[in-house]
Parts: structure tokens; sequence; C-alpha cells
């Protein structure tokens, strides 16, 4: 009977030659390539026109992606584009010069359709290319917000209103995840020929070691997250200061006796909930306090990658006196 | 506050000091150097009674009838050694022991394990390392503590280049590391290629893998809990060594009357040597130092002292296109401890401590990143023996952690995460011994979360150990613990080697990280040279700080709660016999962690670990070899890109001029597995003395047959980047 001793050295050297060998696998640290189509589209009532972007995922020859260039073959290519009881549109296949031509000289294809888009209606894209899995993206365009300014006399009397906040209401409709707003101010430059200029108003100003800077409206969510179906009325404030910034810019640029204002424009731009949530995701969430360094995707795109957005614009305007 | 439950708690201690006659007492010690030995056994064999000594060398046999015995006091690594001594009614008598240092044969750690201690015998998954199973175990260029606890079943090393380690399928965050009883909240060296603490200064290593006994808290996964040494009370002695990786001196011996001290520094030697463990083009240099000043009494039974741990890192970059990082630590304490009454042993201890690591980015693209970590607190256990022998325990420990971490985020801003508050630990703790049974049970109390985080039953933290004989040489043990823990570390848990453990404190609308533990198995001696422990383990995490994969805009929490569980099988068996000792482990594990719908393993998740260790003693040469095995780790493959359009000027451009840029796709999460892991070190060591001089040289290979281990992938370059190569180093060792 052989000791203990032997039993276990003769143990574990077959533990060793066997698991050596039996547990050896290959070895490769990719994982299989997913050929999916990339579709990117911005539905808007502003534009007479649906566009979609339509790429394609790549798997580049050596691990630099940008080592990838000519484009995938997408010839082919076709798209309809449904929307509420039955009504459709194809979406025919264009090449345009693509943004980075000296990557993709072969252009970049996009998918259109003379369709203007209506408020709080939904669409679905669907889309073909041989060779890849179909992809289909439903969007709905934010219906009507109603927006104004809570107290305009400000804008008009900048230097002797005792207000301290600009406010700016906006309904967001059921279908609208998300809002900024943008407040331009437009006048005359009366100096070396007349001339219409407009500025964007900074909703803040901010004291850095550079000294005081002006700080831009950001895109901003539902101030409560809502059950599908509901409507909520926003409240956006701009600092009075940041408003009587600009105008004291403005006259000490072009000297008080040559300008001549005209108008105040308010812009609400309104998202929906596929475009807000990529738009902040691909922004690192525009969150100053986050200890996150990660970059999560999103798409609503099935069967593919990318996102098929939704946005609508909205303007009030209020006249202003020339001289402020 | 602090004042309060202090006096809140005098009052509990003082209740246990009813003066008890006819007890026998004392302290076990070295002969050589007078240092203390735990876990030593003391036996009256006539009357089949005994008891072990506790951290302080000290032990305690309650209700002696009087009368005249033969006492035998032994313990590992040491000859036996028996006394006669007279107890005397109504008299508590005093017998120490002072026995004498022998070869250490491992075989005797095999099959004596019976004689460990008493608590060894009830807990299911403690394990205990002094420093000569600490040398004997194979390393790369020096022995290391913390390498040499991953041969443990349940315990996953992360890579060979560091010492980061993992227990039952637990972040690296949830081992608690006690230095004297001081937290060290970083135990490594740079990139955790060494851990801080020259193994020359530990005198014990206890090690818990899980359902850890009341006493230890504030983590989920294990403890670490390592005893140092006090320095030679009766001559002076010097060591020196130097390897590839660090030169180290040590001196120790006696100040004044029963005061010694014990002092030891380690630099590194070559930091070049490093660039080829790291694979990697960086100059590293670091530094630790230990002084400890002890007092003691005989008499009283009493031990006082001062103990200071320090350590430094440097990384200075050769090319300015990359960042340099710097490293800091330090520990000080103030620790006494004694019979403070005829039956009730006091210890405490109090601590402050220190981690602190920045990135400074130079011209390269990383940013600035600054970490801190500050406690300081206050420690401390009495033990009531009581008539029936059995022992009973309170403490509590108390402190003050700051933690504030500085980063750029990825708005490019400036961001500091600081926090401070009050950690206030109690516990209460009993040891019985009923017929075949012994249970170890109490409550490990998260006070201070009663009254910061509002937290109600869930502060209290049961905990149980079981055990029964079943037959002379097989046991059956259970245990159960509940842990929470409020501090972690915010690294990516992606990062193939965290250089930096920022800790922050558990964002306050998650609370705590929280877990339970079930543990059971069985433990035996088989034959005289066989001992064989099979465990199983589950743990429940109930609460985990997982990121938000829901987070869109600011005001949504970066991280949100999560839970996980792990699960798996563990097996160990050891044959001794003089001059030859065969150590096996194999742990079988699972772990997933749940993050909303995902659920995935971490990226420690190993299904099979297996450790092989031998030893053979041919005086004056000791050959040890180690085998590790591991499967692969998990990793999220690549699955292609896809150009992401950045909307950065979302209104003005139409979709068809939107500039963009590569996005990697990734596919499922952690879905594949790297190779398996395996690798062969041999060591030799040769012991030799000249006059009063002594000395070794040693010589390690490790990865004999030169495995590409895969450590991990470079998305960035496609390059596979391996661990450890063939590596052969050198180590001198003289002692005065």
């Amino acid at each position: 009977m052989l000791r203990p001793m032997h039993i276990a050295l003769r143990g574990a050297l077959a533990v060793i030659a066997f698991m050596s060998v039996a547990c050896e696998t290959a070895f490769d640290p990719e994982g299989t390539f997913e050929d999916r189509i990339v579709l990117f589209g911005l539905l808007t009532p502003g534009s007479d026109s649906v566009q979609l972007r339509l790429q394609a995922t790549y798997d580049p020859p050596t691990p630099d992606p940008l080592s990838y260039a000519g484009g995938p073959d997408l010839t082919g290519a076709t798209g309809r584009l449904f929307w509420e009881r039955g009504a459709q549109a194809n979406l025919r296949d264009t090449v345009v010069p693509h943004p980075d031509s000296g990557r993709y000289p072969t252009g970049l294809h996009l998918l259109t359709a003379p369709v203007r888009v209506v408020r709080g209606v939904e669409y679905t894209v669907r889309v073909e290319v041989p060779g890849f899995a179909p992809v289909e993206a439903m969007a709905t365009v934010p219906g009507s917000a109603p927006i104004y300014f809570l107290n305009e006399d400000l804008l008009r009397q900048p230097f002797g209103h005792p207000a301290d906040r600009l406010g700016i209401i906006v309904g967001l409709a059921p279908e609208a995840e998300g809002f900024i707003p943008r407040v331009e101010v437009e006048y005359e430059v009366i100096s070396q020929g007349n001339r219409i200029e407009r500025r964007e108003v900074p909703s803040s100003m901010s004291v850095t070691v550079s000294g005081t800077v002006p700080v831009y409206p950001k895109i901003r969510g539902a101030s409560s997250r809502r059950s599908s179906g509901s409507s909520t009325i926003e409240l956006y404030e701009y600092e009075a200061k940041a408003y009587r910034f600009l105008v004291q810019e403005l006259h000490e640029t072009y000297g008080s006796p040559n300008l001549r204002f005209r108008r105040a424009i308010l812009t609400v731009r309104t998202f929906d909930r596929h475009l807000y949530t990529y738009y902040f995701l691909v922004n690192g969430f525009f969150d100053q306090y986050t200890v996150r360094t990660d970059r999560p995707d999103y798409s609503n795109v099935r069967g593919g990658v990318g996102v098929v957005g939704a946005f609508a614009v909205d303007s009030v305007v209020v006249a202003l006196p020339p001289v402020l | 506050m602090r004042v309060s439950c202090l006096i809140f708690l005098l009052p509990l201690f003082a209740s246990f000091g009813v003066a008890q006659p006819t007890d026998l007492r004392g302290i076990v010690a070295d002969s050589a150097s007078g240092e203390r030995l735990p876990f030593a056994s003391v036996q009256i064999m006539s009357l089949n009674l005994g008891g072990s000594t506790n951290f302080n060398g000290f032990y305690l046999l309650t209700n002696v009838p009087p009368g005249t015995y033969e006492v035998a006091a032994s313990s590992i690594g040491y000859l036996g050694q028996t006394r006669r001594v007279t107890v005397r009614p109504g008299v508590s008598t005093v017998l120490n022991f002072e026995l004498s240092a022998r070869p250490v044969e491992f075989s005797e750690v095999v099959v004596t394990e019976r004689a460990r201690r008493e608590l060894s015998e009830i807990n299911t998954s403690v394990h205990v390392m002094d420093v000569a199973q600490m040398r004997s175990i194979p390393s790369v260029m020096q022995p290391d503590v913390f390498r040499a606890i991953q041969i443990l079943p349940g315990v996953v090393s992360s890579s060979d280049v560091n010492t980061h380690f993992y227990v039952r399928g637990g972040a690296g965050d949830q081992n608690l590391i006690m230095l004297d009883g001081m937290k060290i909240f970083n135990p490594f060296h740079a990139f955790g290629i060494f851990s801080l603490f020259d193994p020359d200064i530990i005198k014990t290593t206890e090690v818990y893998t899980g359902a850890f006994p009341a006493g230890f808290g504030g983590r989920l996964s294990s403890v670490v809990s390592m005893l140092t040494r006090d320095g030679n009370r009766k001559e002076y002695a010097a060591k020196a060594e130097a390897s590839l990786a660090s030169s180290k001196l040590q001196v120790e011996g006696p100040i004044y009357g029963a005061t010694r001290f014990l002092a030891s520094a380690r630099v590194s030697t070559f930091s070049n040597v490093l660039d080829r463990v790291l694979r990697k083009d960086l100059p590293l240099s670091f530094y630790d130092a230990f002084v400890k000043i002890t007092g003691e009494d005989l008499v009283e039974h009493s031990r006082y002292g001062f103990t200071g741990f320090f350590s430094g890192d440097d990384l200075r970059s050769r090319s300015s296109a990359d960042p340099d990082y710097v490293w800091r630590n330090y520990a000080v304490g103030f620790n006494g401890g004694g019979l403070i009454n005829e039956r009730l042993f006091f210890d405490v201890v109090a601590y402050e401590n220190m981690f602190e690591a920045s990135r400074r980015p130079r011209n390269s693209s990383s940013t600035p990143t600054r970490t801190k970590i500050r406690e300081t607190g206050v420690r401390t256990q009495a033990t009531k023996y009581t008539d029936s022998k059995d022992l009973f325990f309170v403490g509590f420990e108390f402190s003050f952690p700051s933690v504030d971490y500085e980063v750029v985020n990825l708005a490019g801003i400036p961001r500091s995460v600081y926090s401070t508050f009050v950690d206030f630990w109690t516990w209460i703790r009993y040891q019985a011994k009923v017929g075949p049974w012994q249970v170890d049970g109490g409550v490990h109390l998260d006070a201070g979360s009663i009254f910061q985080r509002s937290v109600g039953l869930e502060a209290v933290e049961p905990r149980l150990n079981v055990s029964l004989l079943l037959a002379p040489q097989w046991k059956w043990k259970a245990s159960y613990g509940r842990f929470s823990q409020h501090l972690i570390t915010v690294n990516n848990e992606d990062d193939v080697i965290p250089i930096f453990d920022a800790w922050i404190e558990v964002p306050r609308e998650i609370g705590s990280q929280r877990a339970d533990h079930y543990v059971t198995g069985f433990e035996g001696n088989p034959w005289a040279e066989l001992s064989v422990s099979v465990q199983s383990y589950y743990k429940h995490y109930r609460a985990l700080v997982t990121y938000n994969r829901d987070k869109v805009e600011a005001e949504d929490p970066d991280y949100v709660k999560g839970r996980g569980r792990a699960y798996g099988l563990e097996t160990l068996v050891r044959v001794g016999r003089p001059g030859w000792d065969l150590y096996a482990t194999h742990t079988l594990g699972w772990t997933t962690v749940t993050n909303g719908a995902a659920t995935y393993p971490p990226r420690h998740d190993r299904r099979h670990s297996v450790n092989l260790l031998g030893i053979a003693r041919l005086e004056p040469f000791e050959f040890t070899a180690r085998w590790e095995f591991g499967s692969g780790f998990p990793f999220t493959p690549s699955i292609g890109y896809y150009d992401r359009l950045t909307y950065e000027d979302l209104f003005e451009r139409p979709i068809g001029e939107q500039p963009s840029e590569p996005y990697l796709r990734l596919g499922e999460k952690n879905v594949r597995r790297l190779p398996v892991y395996h690798r062969l070190d041999l060591g030799a060591h040769y012991r030799f003395s000249v006059g009063r001089l002594r000395g070794s040289l040693g010589v390690q290979i490790a990865n004999v047959y030169d495995r590409a281990n895969v450590f991990y992938v470079d998305r960035a370059t496609g390059r596979v980047i391996t661990m450890l190569p063939f590596f052969p180093s050198i180590t001198l060792t003289a002692e005065y």
C-alpha cells in the first residue's frame, strides 16, 4: 500500500499535468463583430423634409478605429416613414459629402423624404440594407409648448426695473422630456453702414479667476418625472444682472448713439425622450458634480445602433424700445 | 459624544470585576527574546484542563482545585515545557513560561492543527500564519505577507504584479486590514506590487475569510489582522536583507528594564528591476518603516507601548508625457493591555492612520487627482474569564474617518467629494463549550449608523459560530454573520491595475453596503499525517454600491444600490511528514452582481483556484515549490465601433453635417473569460552561520516554465499584456 506522502505527491503531479493541458483554451480578446446599421435622425417640424443619416458599425483592421476608412457598402438601402392612420412615405437614398471626407471619401448616405413632421405625432422609420438586419425606430415630435416671459417689462427697462430675475414659462407637452430656452436681443448698429445683429442673453454671470464670465442656459428636464400623457409647466429663470451685463456691453462696444434696440426673441426647443437622453449621455451627463468617468451608450434603434429623436422649436418676440 | 460613550461603557467593564480565587494564570514567552507568544497551549494534564494564550501571550485557567500539578505549555515552533506548580486555595497563582524555539517543521502546523487555539476550533473560516510559514512560500524578489495569504482557500489574487486580493467573491475594498488593531486603508506599495508589511515585523497573521466573529466589522468580506513583534527584551539584535527589490535593516533590543524596541526600514533597491515585473517603463521607488516601543510588567501581565508605521511610493515617469504618482501612508498608535481585575483582561489601542495618493499629469492627457483618508479612533476590548471556563468579550471602536477625493470629471470640472462622520461600533461576544459543542456567538452593533444613517434593526449584526465534535478526528462547523461597510473605493471596477484606490463614504441615500455570510463544513485528521477541511459558503450582498445605469441628468445619482451573491466550495488538504510537507487547496466559486436588470460576474470572479505547495527540508537547505492555477477572469469583449454623433451643435447643423467620433461597442458585460492562469515557482534556501552571525541565501525562480499568462488586452493598441515571465531572483539575509 502506498504511503499517504507518495499518494499526495503523485496526486499533485497528476493535477498539475492534467489542468495545465486540459484546461487550455484558445483566446481571442475580441468578441464576434456585430455588423449593424447605424441610424441617426432628427425629426423637427421646422424642416420641410425628414433626413436620416445611414452608416454601419465597423471592425477596423487595427486597434486604432481611425484606421477604418472608406465606409461600408450600403448600396441598395431602402426606407419608409410611417405615421398615424397608415400614412407613409418612401425614404430616398442619396449620397452627400461626408463631414470627415478625408476618412470617408465615398460620401455619406442620407435617407430623405419630403415630409414635414407634425407635432404630437409618432413616427416610425424602417430601414433595410442588403446584408444587414433591418432596423426600426420610433420618435414622437413634442407637441406645442406655450411659452412666455413672466416679467417682460424687465426686458424693456433693464436698469429701472426692480426685479432681479427674468422668468420664462414653458409648457412641456407630454411627449417632451426636456427643453432649452434661448433669449436673443436684436439690435441695429447705425455706424459705418446700418446692420442688424443678434446676441444671446446669458442666463447668469459666473465669477472666475479670469473675471466675470457669462453663463448660457443648459438643457433641463421636466421638473418631475411624469407619467405618460401629462403636461407640466416649467419655470426657467435668468438673472436680471446677466441681461443688464449684455446691454451694458453692447453700449460700450458700439457706443449708445450708434445703437438701436429692436426686439427680444425667446426660442424654446423641446426634446423627445430619446434625443434628450442621448444628448446627456454623450456629453457626460452635463453633471459638474459627478465623479463617474464612464461614457455609456444609448440607442432606440431596434436591430441597430444610433438614435432617431425629435425636437420642436417655439418662439415669442417682445418689441424693445430703441434705447435701453 | 465620545466621552459619554466611554462613561457608558466603563461601568459595564467594571461590573465584571468580581474577585475569583484559585486561578492559574501567566504569560508564555520566547526564551531568547522575551517575545510573548499568542495561541500557545497551556494544559494541566492530570485535570484535563487547559486553555490558550491570547494576543498578549496571556492565559488564565479558572477554578483550578488546590493541589500540585504538572503544567505543560507548547506552541508551534517551540519546544514544549512542563513545570510543576502548587495552587493554593483562595489565591491566584502565577506561572510564566519561557519556551525555546526550535526549527519550524511545517508538518507540525499540518497535523497539530487541533492543538491550535480554541478560537480556530470554533470558527469556520479562520487561518493563522506566522513568519516561518510566510517565508516558506516562494515569492517574487522578496517574501510578502499578502502573497502568502493568497495560498489560502477562498482567496483569489488579481495578478502576478500586484498583491491585491479578493476573498470569496468580495471586492478588494471589502477586506479589513489591521496592524496591531489599527486599520490600514491602502496596504500596498504602488500598483500593489508588494504589501507594505515586512514579514519580519509580523508575529502572527490571522485571516478570516468569512463569517468573522463579533469584534470585527466595517467590511463585508474578510479580516487580515496582523500582530507585530515587540522586539527582543534580552539582547540587541540586527538583521539585514538585500534582494533585487528592496534592502532592509532591522534592529531591536532592550531599552530600559522591561522596555524594548523594534525598528525596521525597507527601501527599494533598483527601481529599474520593477519595470520588468510591471511590464511598464515606470521607475518606482518606495520605502516603509516600522517602529515599536513596548513595556511590560510580567507580574501584572500588562503590556503597553507605541507603534508607528510609515510608507511612501514615488513613481516619477521618465517621459513627461506620462503622469507622476505619489502615495503616502502612516499609522501610529498607543496600545495597552493587562489584567485589570482577577479575571478581566483589557486591551486598548488609540490610533491615527492616513492614506494619501495623488496624480500629477505633467504633459499627459490625464487629469490631476488626489485622494486622502484620515481616521482617528480608539478600539478596546475586555475579556472576562468565567467560572465555567467560558469567555465573554465586550468592546467598542470609536473613530472619526474623513475622506477627501478630488477629481476632474467628464465635464472638465474639478470636483471634491469630502465627508467626515463618526464610526461607532460596539460588540458583545460569548464563547462556550458544552460537551461536544462549542459556540462563539455575539452581536456587533453599528451604533453610529443608528444616529447618522437612520438605521434601525439593520444596525444589529448577529454573529454565530458553532462546532460539533462528531468523532475524535472530525468536526462539523457552521457560521453565520451579518456585516456592513460605510467606506468604499470608487475605482472603475473594470480597471486591470487599480492605481488609485480613492475612498469615499457610501452615498447616504444608499446607507451602507450590507452582506450576510453562511458557512458550513467539516474538518478532520483521518490519519495522523493528513488533515482535511471542506467548507461551503454562501454570501448574500443585500446592498452594494453600483453604477446608476439609468443616470441621464446631473440630478440623477451616480450610484445606486445593487445586490449580489457569491457561493462556493473550498477544499484544503495538508499532508505532513518530518522533512516534507504538501499543502493543497481548491476553491470552486461563483460570484454575480446585480445592477438593475443586469446580472454579471464581477471582474474578479474565478471559477476554479488551485494552490499546491510543497516544502522539503534537507538541512541546511530548504526547497519549496508552489503551483498556482486559476480559471480565467471575466472580461467584456469589444464587438466593433461606430461613429457616434456628438451633437456639439445640435441646432445649427443638419444631420448630414454633424461631426462624429469613433465609439467602441462592448458586448455583454464580463461575458467572456481570459485564458486559464497557471504558474510554477521554485525556491531554495541555504542557511549558514559564522560565529554569532546567522544568515540565509535564497534563490527563487518565478514562472519556471515561462507561462504567458494573459494580464489584459490594451484596447488602444490591441497588445496582449502578459504577466510575470520566467524571473529568477536572489535574497541574502544576515542576522546578528
